[in-house]
Parts: structure tokens; sequence; C-alpha cells
């Protein structure tokens, strides 16, 4: 029975002092807890040790020895659960501080490439476009004459062709000029159906300094429906202009010409540089220049003599057009200074975006 | 094209109007289409204002100066003045202390500051015409009209600043490249009258009938040949007036009667040519077409020699003036000319720009039959440039007109029909009959009786001749848009059924392909689409090879850009060299470029007989992109690798959905002989671009048709192109890949049951591929065997020389239940028979 009792006060004095330890904050406790826990309660244990030693006991003190033996068995068992939660907290506890990861290292990255940002303001403006129910169309970039010219009433020996610095292949090939030539193919493929295409696509202009590169990429948009007028012209670009440029973005058409459309306009932003103020506190804005204004196309109403080279009627069909240059919208989005970063591909200018 | 404000302020009245102010005024013409690209203010000195001569004594101590008080209505000031024609009473532009006086002929100007001259006081300067950029006196100061009010800074005092527009003036709008033609759009925008020039004729002089006599024989260049005479003139230098008016605009004066035609054209738009009388040989002007042979020395000096195609303005001897473009040296106006033949006339505008173009010249007159004058004019311009003529440079006007016309030429107004409906319909908002009307007649336009036209009411309008450009009804309408201010159009959106449009497949695919190879890595490059024989030429591609035949451009900016590309490789090679040469060695490229192929047998009236495909490219150099940088693990880094591309271009077929097959290696000339390979896509029908640039022969087996090759880019090419270090690339065809774009992946049933493995280990020879290991194995019959992976290719401890040791794991499974180990023996032991069969595989 003492054997019992001298467990039972070596067992309460070695957790007492685990518990003291515990509270002094010592690491690695959970060995000592589960040590202990192996020693008292495990099939060697002391507690296990009492109970083979019963049989060497008399019979009539079996019971008695057998109760108080149990006892301590569910004594410790009480004990050592009501420890186990402080000592593995304390553990885990201890793990967590003990960590001497670098966290400010980089992360393992995937590696990204890059999108040219140019092609990046493309599918922004067909998502836009989608998004209105148009379709993508596309066209040839090398292209008879008739396409690029003379179907959008711009015969031969007419002045507007100097307008046009034209790559030749041969009298009667060109590099189309505009993507206006993909209204000529669309419309001549789609006889006498509603149209809302919006057409990006590379065109090329003998031309090549700062702000001119001899390829550059426009995008053509055309609708043609029974009741088209230039006010819904007005309305298609004044809410894609505030989805490039901001919702406070005004804008302002002049009359300008171009032999497809009638009336043709030249279609401007305020700049959203500087809020169309032309200054920037106090700085005059460079992006426009200190006009407020940012040029961004040509548009107008489809002309009658293009819907007539095209086998359309003009008396029932009407429409519009517009195309502005995805280069220029890239530069200003981005603030890229020079033309010519844009087909460069310096790695150091492809990998900002 | 220049304009001067002062010059337009003779035919328009802007007192009291907005456009009063010159920069409103500029804003104006451009919202009229007439876009201000530029303004240049002259005479506007600040600080310079109208003032008054008070008093004025000589000085006491200095003989040619006198001592001044000036008032400019407010205050007074002492000023001494070097000037002899000062006197009191005058009114004068007086530099108030402060103002800058601006330097002549390129010298630094000067402040005006408080200053004492011999003892007197003096606050300013009362300013002689060159000081103020007025002119080129500095005889006295300048002195201004009685009635000028005093106080007025320089800018606002009438006729003394100018402002100079340039213009960009659209072609279609030759009408506005005059001042009588910008002011009438002016007039119209401020609704102010137009006040036309005009000059009473005299024709006091001779009969014009045996002075000279025209013959029109080309009514196909000319349509209408006026001719006056005017006799007795005295050649000589222009009046202030004619100078100051062209200098203003930046033209130069060279004498009286030159100047005047200068002026009115640039006031009216009729271009005209004056000629000495005297030196037209048989009194005869023929205007014709030059015959082989004949020669021209032109104004500009140059000797010309001229085609059967070219008009001309003749004598009886021969050419006189190209005509509509340039005059001659023998028949020009000079000091000696008293007698002159006067031309005003009609020229067809593309017989004009067909021979301005094939004798590279272009003047004011050429520009502007190029584009049509007024074909109603020219008899009226022919009298008032006469008159002018007589007024100015002496003598009479001959009696009589000469007046050739051809039956075509467009005698009467043109007659247009607006429907005012259609007009509010096509642009959108309510305007009503009479506001069109008004627009309209606002810029001369006139109009008639009211008809019906496709059913609805319309208005007919007589056009003038200087708007030769309103021919249709689309035409008014824009007008009236125009006139109107744009700006004041409503903004709506159109009411269209909704509608949705899926991306055409072939932008999806490469709209997939690019944002796939962006997420591995790569970073997309734009070229521009030229390239030269010589770029292509380093990919030594055989004769035989489509690419080799590339469409030449006829007119290129440079030898570097001759051609249209067959291949973006050289520009994406040259793009990479580029790199390397700026520190930029791991260049990891892509790009969905087009490429042109010659296709002649294609060619017809309305196409090109050439064939554009999209092509993917890719180049990779440098190093391998590393996945855990600073991890010091070198096995994870390193130099690019032909299984680096092998496995990019797996990965993007499969994540193209493309059912395909790489072979080895590829026959290129451009790729290395080995390491190399082709993609081979399942397909029924094989694309054009495909067919084009791979043959119409279906590659390898049956049923494939390769689409791309890629690999290690041949040392030879790749010393050509000057590159560093590994390089490798590959060429895809995207209609290639759309055609084997497999449809949306179907689900297979997968087991349950573990799976069991078995290892392997093969002995071979060097030479001997995995690819023709694996063709060994029997995996087709071996129903329980899922997977064949490759674990490791050996060399070295325990492999002899010249042999490698490959490592396989073999995955059994069962759909339905768990396999024992007999059963997975026995389907092991097939393949083990099947590759023993081979004497050079040796089992470890
Ligand atoms: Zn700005």
């Amino acid at each position: 029975m003492q054997l019992i009792q001298d467990i039972r006060v070596r067992l309460d004095a070695e957790m007492q002092s685990l518990q003291a330890k515990l509270a002094a904050g010592e690491k690695g406790l959970s060995k000592v807890f589960e040590d202990a826990k192996i020693r008292y309660q495990g099939k060697k244990g002391d507690i296990s040790g009492l109970l083979r030693s019963m049989g060497t006991l008399p019979a009539e003190q079996r019971p008695d020895f057998g109760k108080l033996v149990n006892e301590l068995r569910d004594y410790a068992e009480g004990l050592f659960d009501s420890m186990q939660q402080g000592i593995k907290e304390a553990d885990i506890a201890g793990s967590l501080a003990g960590s001497t990861l670098d966290a400010t290292l980089p992360g393992y990255r995937i590696p990204q490439g890059s999108l040219h940002p140019m092609s990046q303001v493309r599918e922004e403006i067909i998502s836009f476009f989608q998004g209105l129910g148009f379709e993508l169309a596309a066209g040839p970039e090398v292209d008879n004459d008739w396409y690029n010219f003379e179907a959008l009433n711009i015969p031969p020996d007419h002045p507007s062709r100097d307008m046009h610095d034209t790559f030749y292949v041969d009298d009667q090939v060109v590099l189309r000029t505009h993507t206006s030539n993909v209204q000529a193919h669309y419309m001549e493929t789609h006889p006498g159906q509603p149209i809302r295409i919006i057409a990006p696509g590379f065109v090329y202009r003998v031309d090549n300094d700062a702000t001119h590169s001899p390829m550059f990429q426009q995008v053509e948009c055309l609708v043609v429906d029974k009741d088209i007028s230039f006010a819904h012209l007005k309305g298609t670009l004044f809410v894609w202009a505030r989805h490039m440029f901001g919702d406070k973005t005004t804008m302002r058409f002049r009359p300008s010409y171009f032999p497809f459309t009638e009336p043709s306009a030249e279609m401007d932003v305020s700049c959203y540089f500087c809020g169309g103020q032309g200054h920037n506190n106090g700085q005059p804005c460079r992006t426009c220049k200190t006009t407020g204004w940012i040029e961004i196309g040509g548009c107008g109403s489809v002309d009658p003599n293009v819907f007539g080279k095209l086998g359309w009627d003009p008396e029932e069909y009407s429409g519009f057009a517009f195309g502005f240059g995805i280069d220029r919208i890239t530069m200003l989005k981005y603030g890229i200074p020079d033309i010519s970063h844009l087909t460069r591909n310096d790695n150091r200018f492809l990998k900002q975006f | 094209m220049e304009v001067s404000l002062n010059w337009l302020k003779k035919y328009v009245d802007l007192n009291g109007t907005p456009g009063d102010d010159p920069q409103a005024l500029s804003q104006a013409l451009t919202s009229l289409g007439l876009e201000v690209e530029g303004m240049k203010v002259s005479g506007a000195v600040p600080g310079v204002v109208s003032a008054e001569v008070l008093t004025c004594a000589r000085h006491p101590e200095a003989d040619k100066l006198s001592v001044c008080t000036v008032t400019d209505g407010s205050e007074t000031f002492p000023v001494v003045c070097g000037a002899p024609n000062v006197a009191a009473g005058q009114k004068v532009l007086f530099a108030k202390v402060g103002a800058e006086i601006p330097g002549k002929g390129g010298e630094p100007g000067f402040k005006i500051k408080k200053a004492k001259l011999r003892g007197q006081e003096s606050h300013g300067m009362i300013c002689a015409e060159d000081e103020v950029g007025l002119g080129e006196s500095h005889e006295g100061i300048l002195v201004l009209p009685a009635e000028t009010p005093l106080g007025l800074p320089m800018e606002k005092i009438a006729g003394l600043s100018d402002v100079a527009y340039e213009l960009n003036v659209t072609p279609n709008r030759p009408d506005a490249l005059c001042h009588t033609g910008v002011a009438r759009e002016i007039a119209a925008k401020f609704g102010k009258p137009l006040r036309y020039p005009g000059e009473a004729l005299k024709e006091t002089g001779p009969a014009i009938a045996g002075q000279i006599d025209i013959q029109l024989e080309d009514i196909a260049g000319c349509s209408k040949y006026v001719g006056r005479v005017i006799n007795g003139v005295k050649v000589g230098p222009s009046p202030d007036w004619l100078v100051k008016a062209l200098k203003s605009i930046g033209k130069r004066s060279i004498n009286n009667v030159v100047d005047l035609t200068n002026y009115v054209l640039l006031e009216t738009n009729q271009p005209s040519h004056a000629f000495d009388l005297n030196r037209i040989r048989g009194k005869q002007v023929i205007i014709r077409k030059a015959k082989a042979g004949e020669r021209l020395t032109t104004l500009d000096g140059v000797d010309r020699a001229l085609t059967e195609a070219d008009m001309l303005i003749a004598d009886a001897q021969g050419p006189m003036v190209l005509a509509g473009v340039m005059g001659g040296k023998d028949s020009e106006v000079s000091e000696t000319t008293t007698d002159i033949f006067l031309e005003v006339a009609y020229f067809t505008p593309a017989v004009v720009r067909r021979q301005g173009r094939r004798h590279g010249l272009s003047s004011d007159s050429s520009f502007r039959f190029e584009r049509g004058i007024d074909p109603l004019a020219t008899s009226q311009v022919a009298d008032y440039l006469a008159a002018l003529i007589a007024l100015w440079c002496g003598g009479t006007v001959a009696n009589g007109r000469l007046d050739k016309s051809a039956p075509e030429h467009q005698a009467s107004p043109r007659i247009v029909y607006l429907r005012p409906a259609r007009a509010e319909k096509l642009i959108g908002m309510a305007l009503g009959e009479a506001e069109c009307a008004r627009r309209l007649e606002s810029i001369g336009l006139k109009a008639g009786a009211t008809s019906q036209v496709h059913g609805q009411p319309a208005l007919a309008f007589a056009i003038p001749g200087f708007r030769g450009d309103l021919e249709r009804e689309a035409d008014l309408i824009e007008e009236i848009a125009r006139l109107g201010d744009y700006n004041t159009i409503p903004v709506t959106l159109p009411t269209l059924p909704l509608g949705y449009k899926a991306l055409p497949p072939g932008e999806s695919l490469s709209r997939l392909l690019r944002h796939h190879l962006k997420d591995a890595g790569l970073n997309e490059t734009l070229n521009l689409r030229f390239s030269s024989r010589k770029a292509l030429a380093k990919l030594g591609l055989p004769a035989e090879d489509p690419r080799s035949a590339c469409v030449p451009l006829r007119n290129p900016i440079s030898e570097e850009w001759e051609i249209l590309p067959t291949t973006a490789l050289p520009s994406l090679l040259a793009a990479v060299a580029y790199n390397q040469n700026n520190q930029e060695r791991n260049a990891r490229f892509f790009e969905i470029a087009r490429s042109f192929y010659h296709r002649p047998e294609e060619r017809s009236a309305r196409l090109p007989g050439i064939w554009e495909e999209e092509m993917l490219c890719i180049v990779l150099s440098g190093d391998w992109p590393d996945r855990r940088p600073w991890s010091g693990d070198t096995a994870l880094s390193g130099p690019v690798e032909f299984h680096h591309l092998k496995g990019l271009v797996e990965n993007l077929l499969a994540a193209a959905g493309v059912q395909a097959r790489l072979g080895n290696p590829a026959t290129d000339a451009w790729l290395h002989p080995v390491e190399s390979g082709v993609i081979l896509a399942e397909q029924g029908k094989i694309p054009t671009g495909a067919e084009i640039l791979f043959g119409s022969k279906r590659a390898q087996s049956k049923g494939e048709v390769r689409i791309g090759s890629f690999g290690v880019l041949n040392p030879r090419v790749q010393s050509q192109f000057d590159l560093k270090g590994p390089v490798l690339a590959a060429e895809i065809s995207l209609s290639g890949l759309l055609a084997a774009a497999a449809k949306t992946p179907k689900f297979k049933a997968f087991g349950h049951f573990s799976a069991v493995s078995r290892d392997l280990n093969l002995l071979v020879d060097e030479a001997r591929s995995h690819g023709d290991i694996l063709g060994r194995m029997p995996t087709g019959r071996v129903s329980i065997l899922q997977e064949v992976r490759l674990n490791s290719v050996y060399r070295g401890t325990g492999v002899p020389e010249g042999k490698k040791a490959l490592h396989y794991t073999f995955t059994y499974r069962h759909a339905e239940k768990t396999l024992t180990d007999d059963e997975v023996n026995k389907a092991q032991e097939k393949v083990n028979q099947e590759l023993a069969k081979d004497e050079g595989i040796v089992f470890k």
C-alpha cells in the first residue's frame, strides 16, 4: 500500500515540477511529459507493475489493493489529461517562436512573361465592343487598290490620295493604308444585313520619324442599319471614350474629310492627364500640349458612294464608321514617349507590361 | 495654307462678334473644319500703347533730340525723342517703361527703362515702324491716324498688328484655300455679310483682236481659257499695301504684275498667268498636248523633257508653260515688259495632278487646279485682275476678252436637292426646313423651288461654282451639320437588337496561346512587318522553300525593309541579338506574326495573289527561368535547351487542345539537323497556310499534317545573326493548329482499385532513343498497363562507356478489381519478352 502512495507522491512531485517548468516557459517539455506518461501508464510502467505485482499478494488484500491501484490509474489519467493540452500548446508555441525563416526573401514565383502593351489595349478595345454586340472582323494587310481606295470613294488621281503615303507592291496591289478596307470587304460579303463590326489591324504608310512608324495599328468600327445617324456615332464613341479614358471624359468633334464618310469628323477627348485644363498643378501639360484635348481619330457617317460601290442602297441603309490608332492610345495609356519603343523589342521595355 | 487676319477683315467685319478675339476666331475656324495648326502674331509688343504727344520742344543741349510730354490718356510721361518728324498733337505708338522691344534681324531686344538723356528725364520711347516689328523703316516715328483712341494696347489698334493662321485645309475644300473663301466661312459662323472684292473695269485700250489669238485644242485638259490684254504697263516694285499683304502670309514680292496675280490667287483662289505679250511668237496662244522631243525650261531653271501626255500653253513656235503647273523662262514678265497677256483658265484637276507628279512639281496654282477651282468665275476674275493691273501698274485694258470654252464646261450653277427630313434623320436631330436653308444660304447656296425626291419634300439649291465638292444631298447634309457645329448634335446610343458574336476561332486561339505563353514566362514582341532578302538569306533556306519566294515592295523605305516577310524568324533573331548587345541575355520571345506568301496563281482582278498566314514564332536564349531563384538549387536553372522548348511546345499544344505528335528531327535548314522536331497534327483537311509552307503531300504517316517545327537553331544560322549562347526557335502555323484543335475533352472513367508498379532497368547503346524503345513495348496489347514512365537516363558508374541506363516504371491497374501479384507479373513478363526480342536491349 505504501508503494501506491509513494508512486502517487512521486507522480505529483514530477507533475508539479513540470507545471513549474511549463509556467517558466521552458522548451522541450513534451518529450519529458510523454516519457513520464510511459513511465507511469505504459505497458511496462509503474501502474502496470503494481497490477502485475498483485498476484504476489494474499488473496484477501487483493480487492483493496486493486481498488487503490485503479484509483491511482484514474488519478494519473486525469492528471495527464489535464496537463496534456498545456504541454501541447507550449510545444506549438515553442515551435512557432523558434522559426528562423526569412519571410522577406522573394517568393518562388512561376516566372511570368508579358503581353505587348499594344496587344493588351487591342484586347481591351475588342472586349468593350464585343460587350456592345459587335463582331470582330478582319481583312488583308496586302490588298487590292480597289478595296483600299476605290470602293471607299477614293478614285485614282484624287487629291485625297496625298493623305495616304502608300506602299505599293505593284500598280494594283498596296499595303492597306487604313483598316477601312475591312469595311469594303465586309459590306461586299454581307449584303443587306445589319452590320456591327470592330476590326483592329496593322496598316502601313511610307512614313518613319519620331511620331510615325511605317507600320501601326488601327481599329475600325462600322455600324450599318436602317436608321443610323451621326448622333449614334457620337453616342457610341462617347461610351467608349468614357470606358477608355475615365468617367469624366468629354469629347469634341471637328469637321474633317474622309472620302468614305460624310459628314466626316475628327474626335478629340478631354486630356485625362490634366482633366482638360491644359495645366497640372500650374505646370503646362505635355500630353495635350496645353490644349486640354487629345486627338483620337477620324469618324463619320458612311458615304452614300461607298454604299453604292458595294451594292447597297443608300436610301435604305445608313451607317457610321470610325477609326483610331491603337499605337497612340497605348502610348497615352502607358505614358510611352517614343513610338519606336513599340517595335524595338527591347526586353527592358517588354518586361514592364 | 496661311491666311492673314487683317486680310480676312477686308471681306468680313468681325466687330462686336466673338470672332473679334484672335484666339476665339482660331477656335471658330477649327470648329468649321478649317483646322488651325499654328498662329503667328505680329506687330503686338506688350507694353506699347497708343499715346498723344502733348508738347514737343528742342532739347536744350542736343540739336537732334526733342523733349516731349506724352499722354496715354491717364498719365503723362516725359520723353526724349530723336526722330526728326515728332511733333505736338501727333498720335503715336508709345513704349512704356518695362516694355520689351524685340530685336531686329536676330539681334537681342531691349527693355525700356527710366533714363536721363543729357540731363533730361525720359520715361518711355516713341516708336518707329521697325522697332515694333511693323516694317523696315527707321526714317522716323510711326504716326497713327488722328482718330486713334488713347491708351489702346498695340494689338487692339486697327490695322496695326496681324495674326497669320496656318490652316490645314482638307482636299475637299479648295474654296477655303483663299482669303475670301475663309472669310465666307467666318461670316457664316458669326452671321455677318461677306464683302466681295471688286474693281471697276475700264476697257480703254485698243481692241484685243489682232493682238493675240487663242486656240483651245486640248479640251480634255482645259475646258475654259480666258485671255485679257493690258497695254502700256510699267513693271516695277509693288505698292506698299500689296507688299504688306503678301508678306503677312510669308510671300515674297517679285514685281507689281506678278504680285497682283499672286494676290488675286490668294484672294479668290483663281490662278492666273501673266505673259509678256511681245514674247508670244506668232501672236498665238495654243493649249495643246506636247509633242515628242519638245523641251521647256521652267521658271525654276530646270530644262524639262516633255512627254506627249503633258498639256502645254504654247505659242506658234513652241512650249511656253507647263499648263497649270509652272511657267517658262522665256515668256516671263520682266522689267522691260510693256504689254501683258493675261491667262485665266480652268484646267482639268486630274490632268494637272498627273503632270505635276510626272515632273515632280507643285505650285500654288497646280495645288488649286488639282483640287478644283470655281469653273464659273474665270471671266469675272480675268476682268477684276485686268482692272487691278491697270490701276496699280499703269496701262490700259484692251477692249474685249477672249473666252474659249469646251462644250462640256460647266457654265451654270449645279442644282442639288435636299430633303430636310432626310437631313434630320441622318444627323439625328430636329432642324426644320428653314434652319437647313438658312445654314446653306449662309455659305452662298441659293434655295429654289420645292419638289419631291423619293416621295419626300425636297428643296432645290443652286450650288455656287466655288463649291464644286457639293454634288449630292449627302454633301449638303454635311454642310448643315458642320455649320451648326458638330458639338450641338445629340449624343445618342443606337437602339439595335441585342446580339452576341463570339470571337472568331482564330482570335480565340491566338488569345489563348498568347496568354499561355505569357504565363510560361515568355515576352510578346512586335516586329515591323518588313524584311529584306539579305536577312532572309541568313536562314539558309533552299530556293524551293516557299519562304524564299518573297513579295518585294515597289517603294520601300530602306534596303532593310524592302520585302514583306515570309517568316518573322529573322526579325525575332535580330531582336535577340539586339538584346544580347544590351546585356539582356535572357531573351525569351514569342510573337504571332503575319507571313506573306507569294501565290501568283491566286491573283485576280480583286485578289492580290498573296497569302497572309498567322505564324506563332518562338525564340529562346540565355537561361531558362529559374523557379526558385535564391534557393541555390542549380539543377533548376541553366541555359535553355532542346527539351525546354519541346516541353513548351507540348504544353501549348495541350493548352490549345490540339491532337498532335512530335516527330524527330525537323528537316528545316534553319534548325539543328538532330536537335529539332516537327509537329504532326491529325487532321482531315490541310489548311492553305500549312499546305503552302510544308507542301501538299501529307507528312510522314497517314492522316498527319506537319504544322510546325522547333529546335535548336542551326549553328550556321546562329553565327549569321551574331547570336551568343544557345538559341532555340519554333515556327508554328496558326491555321494548322486551328484545323487540328480538338473539341471539349470528354470524361474517362478511372479505376478505384489500387495500382501496382514494376520497375525495369535497361542498358542500351547511346544511339538508341527513348522513343524507339518505347515503340518496342506492347503497350496496346497489355490492357492493364496504364502508364510507362521514364524515371532516369543514367550514365556513369556501373554503366559501360558508350551505353546508357534507362530506368522505367510500369503502372498496372484494373478498373474492377485489385490485381494479384501473379497477374501483374504475367503482364510485366509479356513486356519483358517483347523487349528481349531486341538484341540491343540488356536487362540489368
Ligand atoms: Zn493635358
